[in-house]
């Protein structure tokens, strides 16, 4: 995909968001109270305005703009989708079950879980010693440090609530 | 004198020195960990000067926030997360050095930046306190408003290829501070009923989102397509900056933290704003600003140096009128307070015992913080020889902790991961993540100021072009504009001639 294209795209999809932004603001946040001249809806709604005009001006750029400035860094091809998709996914998904674990069963056995589950079966680390004293050391090194010395409190479980 | 020698006496008993090491040590761990602020480790440690002495209380709390605001430097530079909002300017030459094998030259020098640029405000803090207070008090929330928006003039240093890209960044950042309850009217914006929303999305949580998903990432996807780097063991030598290196930028240094002291006796506008106009400064004056953002030790030198001369700049209206300027220097207000002090102008002619005190405490926090983390650099580095996918593993645990422990809210920890996502896309399409930090930072307070100062006039808008000061900084902020549009276009002609 050349730049060009892509600039249109991101553009495109920027002025859709700044659109949809204006209309939530103008339908859900009230004008305030009294008669200030700038009440708390004219700032964001301004802000989806300008973005909007800022998207329009990075499709026309892509139309009308300077090739040479455009063309000043070229991009490297990107042959394998497959790694980035999958990193993503990963990062995406071992957060969101992190977070859940951790508000059901607490932060020790939530990050022993996670740890142990990244390791193994998203980075395919082999050794069990690495595996298990990592996902202890966070585990329990992070709650005794963090939670015990520095006084940051961590979550306990809402289902089981061991630490 | 005599105040000096008493309170360098004072300051230097062994429970004053134990307390500003346990504080350092505090400050260092909670700054260096994305996530964990300074203020949050003052409040923590407040509790423990209830039963102290005045003097090693004031310590212990002073060396905190020296600790915290220093310690955020270290994993900016190791591993590309700002511990703190100020040293997301870090961040753009610090950690491409650490990835060059530059890592301890870029903490050592950060840490020397640091020291140079804090003990720089201490001395005008002492030299001018009066005259500063007579600046602070002369900002009102039309020149707060002005001053934020030459803040955000700076996204034209921080926009890689255009300036269009940069300013989109930029307002993305502003609008997502207008998310949550109106600082003025009490409204709810944009939060679909939710009142954890409420609070708005913190900068803290967005900073670790938009610097560490992308940075995981990045990690991941070169691990699964089998080109991970591999950790060499001589990249990670020790290097410490030499007197020569130091000589050099001695210049650049003290126009940085002198940037960074008036920045921070102006209430609102923190160590990130001053972190950025200096990293800008630097680049708009350097003969060779291309080198900047692929590790260039001046782009560490410069934020490093002014988000430090914060300190002493946001000390001057805290001690000489009694007001602060920031929440953790609010803390330290309400710790002098217990202690039976009433900063104001009777502190100086009531205790200027104390006041020497402060101004010795901070040489000798800023001292102890800097050898501490001197000595530290040998053990920071050797985080580089972990390999990348392990550590990625580490930064998402403390991604978690770290965004979650804000504001214990589950929905802060879904917020970071958003805009983590977010950030990794805009990235991939080359609109530039740090303008959205930039606009995170300062969209707060220029809402706040503009409507302020619209409603303390009633309405008349006269208000930003009567003040002299006002007009300075718009007339700077169009100026700086005006340079970089015509620099760039000027750029494009010399290229499309040579091609």
């Amino acid at each position: 995909m050349s730049e060009h294209i892509r600039d249109r795209i991101v553009g495109a999809i920027l002025v859709v968001f700044a659109a949809a932004w204006c209309i939530v603001v103008w339908t859900t946040v009230p004008t305030g109270y009294g008669d200030a001249l700038v009440g708390p809806r004219d700032v964001p709604l301004w802000l989806g305005l300008v973005l909007a005009a800022l998207a329009l001006a990075l499709i026309g750029k892509s139309y009308f703009g300077n090739v040479a400035e455009t063309a000043e860094k070229p991009e490297k091809a990107a042959t394998d989708y497959t790694g980035e998709w999958r990193a993503m996914a990963v990062v995406a998904g071992s957060l969101i079950a992190y977070a859940l674990l951790m508000e059901w069963f607490g932060f020790v056995v939530a990050t022993i879980v996670v740890v142990i589950g990244l390791l193994r079966f998203a980075l395919n680390v082999r050794s069990p010693r690495l595996i298990l004293g990592m996902a202890l050391i966070m585990g329990f090194g992070i709650y005794f440090v963090m939670g015990g010395l520095m006084g940051v409190y961590l979550p306990r479980g809402t289902i089981v609530s061991l630490f | 004198m005599e105040h000096f020698a008493t309170a360098l006496s004072a300051s230097t008993t062994p429970d004053a020195l134990l307390a500003m090491l346990f504080g350092s040590l505090v400050g260092i761990v909670f700054g260096a960990i994305p996530g964990l602020t300074y203020t949050m480790a003052l409040a923590l440690v407040m509790p423990f000067t209830f039963g102290m002495a005045q003097v090693p209380a004031i310590g212990l709390l002073l060396a905190t926030y020296i600790g915290g605001m220093t310690g955020g430097c270290i994993s900016a530079i190791l591993i590309g997360i700002p511990g703190t909002p100020s040293t997301a300017a870090t961040v753009i030459d610090g950690y491409p050095m650490a990835r060059k094998g530059q890592a301890s030259l870029a903490c050592g020098t950060a840490i020397v930046a640091s020291a140079f640029g804090g003990l720089f405000s201490l001395i005008i803090m002492v030299v001018s306190v009066e005259m500063i207070s007579r600046v602070a008090i002369a900002f009102g929330p039309a020149e707060i408003f002005a001053l934020v928006v030459f803040g955000l003039s700076t996204i034209c240093g921080l926009s890689e290829r255009s300036l269009v890209r940069g300013v989109i960044a930029g307002v993305i950042g502003l609008m997502a501070t207008t998310i949550g309850q109106d600082e003025i009217d009490g409204v709810a914006r944009l939060t679909f009923g939710s009142t954890t929303m409420l609070q708005g999305i913190d900068i803290v949580v967005a900073m670790v989102g938009l610097f560490a998903i992308p940075q995981v990432i990045n990690t991941l996807r070169e691990y699964f397509q089998g080109g991970a780097q591999t950790v060499d063991a001589q990249s990670v030598k020790v290097e410490l900056p030499s007197w020569k290196l130091l000589w050099e930028n001695f210049s650049l240094m003290v126009r940085t933290s002198a940037l960074g002291t008036i920045v921070g006796v102006v209430p609102g506008a923190h160590g990130p704003v001053a972190a950025f106009l200096a990293y800008d400064h630097a680049k708009r004056f350097s003969k060779d600003p291309e080198k900047f953002g692929t590790g260039d030790i001046r782009g560490v030198i410069a934020p490093e140096c002014a988000n430090h001369a914060v300190t002493g700049g946001a000390m001057i209206p805290m001690l000489s009128l009694g007001f602060p300027g920031d929440p953790a220097i609010a803390i330290i207000l309400g710790g002098l307070m217990i202690h039976g002090l009433q900063p104001g102008p009777l502190l100086f002619t009531e205790h200027p015992d104390i006041v020497y005190t402060i101004y010795v405490e901070i040489i000798i926090g800023y001292l102890m913080v800097c050898l501490i983390q001197l000595y530290g650099v040998r053990l920071f580095v050797r985080t580089l020889m972990v390999p990348p996918h392990l550590l990625a593993v580490g930064i998402m645990v403390m991604c978690i902790v770290g965004s979650y422990a804000i504001r214990n809210s589950f929905l802060d920890v879904y917020v970071m991961l958003g805009i983590g996502l977010l950030g990794y896309v805009l990235q991939r399409v080359h609109i530039p993540v740090t303008p959205i930090v930039l606009g995170l930072v300062l969209g707060g307070t220029m809402e706040r100021e503009f409507r302020t100062a619209l409603l303390m006039s009633e309405g008349d808008p006269s208000v930003f072009y009567t003040s002299p000061t006002a007009m300075l900084f718009f007339g700077l902020t169009i100026l700086v504009f005006a340079v970089h549009i015509v620099g760039r276009k000027r750029g494009a002609k010399v290229r499309r001639q040579e091609a």
